[in-house]
């Protein structure tokens, strides 16, 4: 865990909304990604960890910031440089049809794959690859099937038999559970598991609190497009946190008791995303239970950002960290 | 070899599976193709073929369909009548649905405004009459059914481009799209194959059918208004029917009216058919 495969600093995106305003969707993120580590973000919807990760491998255009992959400067490569370079890193879509054809079967998606990225194969190699990777995702007796006859999980399955059809060093997984039921979600957490076997750096984007404990290493959380707090899984409900990580956790404890922690989750979304405009100030300062009864902290946090210090963006917990190390 | 028979064996099951009127409609299809095909083959010189000795004759054995007004062979000049809107109209329609389908999957794939206003251009364009435009054109230049093929074939392309754009907008196409570019596909090998070939072909063979028969069609129509289509003594099912209207006899003008309007409805029978076949989802 030395030099970092992915290093990101200072990325910046801004949306234009259709009333002509703008909106900053990624507000000076820097994140590092170690070789072989599972890194979750979470956060709610809206708060940019979709955009963030299709930002990390290059699928959208930033308006600022430096990306380093693998010793190489992600974002000065162009055309076919770039298409090559995308072996090495690869992302599962939240939409698991989005790359997936109603009109191939699965052995033809795994054969069109291997035909790009693995061109020196001839026909009958890259068939009996496909079908080891097949057997790899548990999908032996699939070959012939088309997308509309395999359920959500397989259809997952095919999705990742399709990554490990390049030779990925980093996957971005969006959301790699959700519409899955509880069964076929357990099983898809295994296999990602599995796959990691072959040190594979993950991101995981997520909000399945669940999902992220059984094979996250480190959690980062997002709010309104900052990093505001991160975790090792570790300290995962240990340490004292960040105000909203607390209500997050708090609504997933709260919600999976009940066994319904995605519905909290997007309560919580509301009440932020009701909180209009943003301020020079921190970013949950409106909703912050830090603020109550403390005035002059009260107008420090909503004149000023709090930077990520001690891993946490909260001026009276980066301090308080600071001094119990 | 054994790929030959597995095709066999597929096309009898789709036939098997087919509505009625999807069987009848591609046996006419096949039909007018045929005779398209062959056409090149047949010699007919329309200037020897006049006989005014055997004017107005109904159909017999020697001429199946009767003769004209001047002695020629109905049957003959309806045959020799495809070729008139045959290769135009291919040609015609390939174009249209080729450009057509490249500008619209552009357009879908930049999205954005450049994308936003090639569409609109397109959009204007197809707001023109194209009936109009085309007598317009043709009263200006000297009436070619070539002339035709070709306005007709820009006059689609619009239309053609927008509903592939929206087609390629109806795929969640930012995901869609996102998601090939992410696994590193050429960008060029995504318009043309998952977007055009895997997407839209059934909807693109349906327009270069529409397109086909719309030359047909307004090679009859304008025949039939004033002179702007194929000219006498050249034959086609169109100026057949106009140069016929005032004759004695029926079948000069019936055959060839009849053979017009079974082969517009059996081209776009066919047209909505092999659609609503790609529609259905592969298991
Ligand atoms: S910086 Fe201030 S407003 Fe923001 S979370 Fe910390 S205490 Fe609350």
């Amino acid at each position: 865990m030395n030099e970092p495969l992915l290093k990101a600093q200072g990325l910046v995106k801004r949306f234009r909304t259709p009333s002509g305003g703008e909106t900053i969707a990624i507000d000076y993120v820097d994140i590092d990604l170690y070789k072989g580590e599972v890194i979750a973000l979470i956060g709610e919807s809206g708060s940019g960890k979709t955009t963030l990760g299709r930002a990390l491998l290059r699928l959208l255009a930033l308006d600022a910031g430096e990306i380093t992959f693998d010793g190489v400067d992600l974002l000065s490569l162009r055309g076919s440089q770039l298409r090559e370079a995308r072996r090495s890193f690869q992302m599962v879509f939240q939409n698991q049809q989005a790359n997936l054809h109603p009109r191939l079967s699965v052995i033809e998606m795994l054969n069109e794959s291997l035909r790009l990225h693995q061109p020196l194969l001839d026909e009958e190699s890259r068939i009996q690859k496909a079908t080891d990777l097949l057997d790899r995702v548990g999908l032996t007796d699939h070959h012939q099937r088309y997308l509309a006859s395999l359920s959500g999980g397989e259809q997952r399955r095919v999705g990742l038999a399709r990554i490990l059809a390049t030779t990925p060093k980093l996957v971005v997984a969006d959301e790699p559970t959700s519409g899955l039921d509880a069964a076929i979600k357990l099983q898809t957490i295994d296999l990602l598991k599995e796959l990691r076997g072959d040190s594979l750096t993950y991101l995981l984007i997520s909000h399945d609190l669940g999902l992220v404990r059984r094979i996250a290493d480190r959690v980062l959380v997002m709010l309104r497009g900052r990093i505001i707090e991160e975790v090792p899984i570790e300290g995962l409900g240990k340490v004292k946190h960040h105000p909203y990580t607390q209500k997050l956790l708090d609504a997933a404890n709260l919600g999976s008791s009940r066994g319904q922690a995605a519905e909290v989750m997007s309560t919580t979304t509301a009440s932020i995303e009701d909180v209009q405009g943003r301020g020079p100030g921190c970013h949950y300062c409106e909703l912050c239970p830090l603020l109550t009864n403390d005035e002059s902290l009260s107008i420090h946090c909503t004149s000023h950002r709090p930077p990520l210090e001690n891993k946490v963006a909260c001026f009276p917990l980066s301090v308080q960290r600071g001094n119990t190390l | 070899m054994s790929k030959i028979k597995v095709s066999k064996i597929k096309v009898i099951k789709i036939w098997r599976a087919s509505s009625l009127s999807f069987q009848l409609s591609s046996l006419v299809v096949f039909a007018v193709f045929l005779c398209g095909l062959v056409n090149p083959l047949i010699s007919y010189d329309p200037v020897l073929d006049v006989d005014l000795s055997r004017r107005d004759l109904a159909p017999s054995l020697s001429f199946v369909m009767g003769t004209d007004g001047q002695g020629r062979s109905v049957g003959l000049r309806l045959l020799k009548g495809v070729e008139a809107f045959f290769f135009p109209g291919l040609i015609a329609g390939f174009f249209a649905a080729l450009i057509g389908g490249g500008l619209g999957a552009i357009c879908g794939y930049l999205g954005g405004w450049v994308g936003r206003s090639i569409a609109a251009i397109l959009e204007l364009i197809d707001t023109l009459p194209r009936m109009v435009f085309l007598v317009l054109i043709c009263t200006i230049y000297p009436p070619s059914i070539l002339l035709i093929a070709m306005i007709s074939c820009l006059l689609f392309i619009p239309s053609i481009a927008t509903v592939v754009r929206r087609k390629v907008e109806s795929l969640g196409a930012e995901d869609y799209i996102l998601a090939h570019v992410a696994h590193g596909f050429h960008p060029l090998k995504i318009i043309s194959y998952h977007i055009l070939w895997l997407q839209c072909r059934a909807l693109l063979t349906r327009q270069l059918i529409f397109v086909f028969s719309y030359v047909l069609f307004i090679e009859t129509a304008l025949s039939y208004l004033g002179d702007y289509g194929v000219q006498e003594p050249y034959p086609s099912w169109g100026n057949m029917v106009a140069q016929s209207r005032i004759s004695v006899a029926a079948w000069p003008w019936a055959i060839p009216a009849v053979a017009i309007i079974v082969t517009i409805a059996a081209l776009l029978a066919f047209g909505d058919g092999i659609a609503r076949r790609d529609e259905e989802v592969k298991r």
